[in-house]
């Protein structure tokens, strides 16, 4: 047992070395960085112009004689400002995932030194934990520097200081990034594992991370009766959510219909996990976490289930050693 | 000279037809162009129906004045609202693959490095190259140019009159030069690179700059925002701030004048424009699509005049 730990800690040790000198991983997360602070200071410039908007809407009403019909101001919620933040995520954190697993992968058979690690008296779970460690030590050292970096823009551009809770929030928002990106780490590393060309693992691997984050999403949403019309369908019809709610009740077919779709991506589970933590999805902002996770549990327990799913199939595929000496 | 272009191309356009990769993709777009339809006409059908029943509900409450139904004289094109979506973000980053594996393949078969003993030049090849992409992407659109025309009138019943036609054609070749700006796009990156992966991340890289960072900073919409056809019609933001930016980046905002001829061109947001007048508003859109495509072709002849024909195994 000691002797399988200290090989995980070897192999996860030299993962980490690895990839941190890698260029395409460091152009990536700085690019991360760059959207994370430029999605933030947008979101912080967006709501100073809605606030300038209100104190021009108030002084028109004033000068008009309604100060009875003056709308309440607009409120900052500092982890709304995430929605960014979350969505940059999805998109670049994913690709993060897939790089670091191609190139975990494409290293051992550039050099062919999976098939001598194989020969050697390792099991093929230590080399698959020893790669996942030592990638999540650098995912989550991206994910630190993503979450100081919205720490203090809120600090420094929104002038709010988050409070505990909110700070709890944020880094529940980076732990399920986290496992967001492990999935396609995993995905990545298992094509690359499969496939005999690296090339056509990485294309097949764009093709898949396409799927989950762009299309199916856009399906769901576009499908959408509220997306209809900027602004909201409902809101345009000046009717409230009891009325929508009923009218909606009448097409229980077709808006099942598009859940299910929705569903089947881990890009969906993971942003309405992080869209409920943050009170971006009204229904839960400044809810307490309890009375959030009695609805997201499932999107959380669906997030685990295609990341377990992508780590036991690598797993199937290195066990395959005929395929592993036969690849390359 | 042309003779030899010409072969290249035709070599390329076999090679990219061999390539399984490439039939995925071409299977993936020709079911994003059938979900386009079915889709635009499915959720029609229903946002009408569920109109309909506000309507009722509103008139239960005693609501005399009910707002207008704009589906009902939406443009038939408008059913065509996702391929403008589709072909910004997916379409693009398709044409990144065939581009980045058009050179990429020559590079790791050793290729590059033994074509130029023969009689042809460096320009001729790439600009041979450049046509076989061309032919590849003029195919699959129209392809998918007549999915839309055949699946509109399945699922519509109407005829299309000879202006949506020809909406629909400028449509579809626009959407051709945008993909063609991606494709050599990803062949620069796979001439000048170094690595292979790099190669195929950079442009990527570039690809999310333009069709979300430069969005977001013009109008402050999140990158999920721009997955739905009609919340990019969303107004922008009126502080300073997005007001000088929008003036600086839009008019260099390729997938922005892109999403802006494309939705004029198909009516999105229920208003059926002179296509005279279409062309005419985004003339300067137009003259920036051809600008960065005589920019990326002129610099990818460059990077092969400078390709070191003698490289080593390239990197991963």
């Amino acid at each position: 047992m000691n002797n399988s730990k200290s090989i995980i800690a070897v192999i996860a040790r030299k993962e980490y070395r690895d990839s941190i000198k890698s260029k395409l991983f460091l152009t990536l997360v700085s690019f991360l960085i760059v959207l994370i602070v430029v999605s933030i200071v947008v979101s912080s410039f967006d709501f100073k112009s809605q606030v300038a908007d209100y104190k021009s809407s108030v002084k028109i009403l004033e000068d008009m004689g309604k100060s009875s019909e003056i709308p309440s101001m607009p409120q900052f919620f500092p982890l709304k400002s995430m929605r960014g933040v979350i969505e940059y995520i999805e998109i670049i954190g994913a690709i993060i995932g897939i790089i670091l697993g191609y190139l975990s992968i494409s290293r051992e058979k550039g050099k062919r030194t999976l098939q001598l690690v194989l020969s050697r008296p390792v099991r093929i779970a230590d080399i698959i934990t020893g790669k996942f460690i030592g990638n999540s030590f650098l995912v989550l050292l991206v994910l630190l520097a993503g979450l100081f970096s919205t720490f203090f823009i809120i600090w420094g551009i929104g002038g709010l200081l988050l409070n505990l809770i909110e700070v709890v929030k944020l880094l529940l928002v980076f732990l399920f990034s986290y496992l967001y990106i492990m999935f396609f780490f995993c995905l990545s590393s298992m094509l690359s594992l499969w496939f005999k060309s690296l090339s056509n693992a990485l294309i097949i691997c764009f093709i898949i991370w396409l799927i989950f984050v762009l299309i199916i999403p856009q399906i769901g949403d576009t499908m959408d009766p509220d997306n209809q019309i900027p602004g909201g369908f409902f809101k345009s019809m000046n009717i409230d959510k009891v009325q929508e709610e009923e009218v909606m009740a009448k097409f229980t077919t077709y808006e099942t219909t598009r859940n299910a779709i929705e569903e089947s991506s881990i890009t969906k589970h993971y942003e309405r996990l992080n869209f409920a933590i943050t009170g971006i999805k009204e229904k839960y902002n400044g809810k307490d976490l309890r009375f959030i996770f009695k609805d997201s549990w499932k999107d959380l327990v669906w997030v685990f289930s295609f990341l377990l799913a992508a780590y036991f199939m690598e797993y199937a595929i290195l066990s395959n050693k005929r395929l592993i000496f036969n690849g390359d | 000279m042309w003779k030899k272009i010409w072969s290249v191309s035709i070599n390329e356009f076999r090679a990219l037809f061999k390539e399984k990769t490439f039939i995925l993709l071409l299977i993936i777009f020709i079911l994003m162009t059938i979900f386009s339809t079915y889709i635009g006409w499915s959720t029609k059908n229903t946002i009408e129906k569920v109109y309909q029943e506000t309507v009722i509900k509103l008139k239960e409450s005693g609501v005399s004045e009910i707002p207008l139904d704009t589906f009902l004289i939406a443009p038939v094109l408008s059913i065509l609202k996702n391929m403008i979506v589709y072909i910004f973000l997916i379409g693009s980053l398709l044409a990144i693959i065939i581009g980045h594996s058009s050179f990429m393949r020559d590079r790791i078969a050793g290729i590059s490095k033994i074509v130029f003993s023969r009689t042809i030049s460096r320009k001729e090849f790439i600009i041979g190259k450049i046509i076989g992409i061309f032919n590849v992407l003029a195919l699959i659109i129209s392809v998918s140019f007549i999915i839309s025309y055949v699946s509109i009138i399945l699922v519509t019943g109407h005829p299309f009159s000879g202006n949506e036609i020809v909406k629909l054609l400028i449509f579809y070749v626009i959407s051709l030069a945008y993909l063609i700006i991606f494709a050599i796009l990803g062949l620069f990156f796979a001439i000048s690179s170094r690595s292979e992966s790099l190669a195929l991340v950079i442009p990527i890289i570039i690809w999310i700059v333009i069709s979300f960072v430069l969005p977001q900073l013009t109008s402050a919409l999140n990158p999920s925002t721009l997955l739905n056809p009609v919340s990019i019609q969303q107004a922008a933001p009126h502080s300073r701030f997005f007001t000088v930016i929008q003036e600086v980046i839009k008019p260099f905002s390729l997938s922005e004048n892109y999403k802006e001829l494309g939705s004029n061109l198909l009516g999105v947001g229920s208003v059926d424009k002179n296509t005279m007048q279409i062309l005419i508003d985004n003339s300067a859109g137009i003259l920036l699509m051809l600008a960065s495509m005589g920019f990326l072709i002129y610099g990818s002849i460059f990077s092969m005049k400078k390709f070191d024909v003698c490289e080593e195994e390239i990197d991963e």
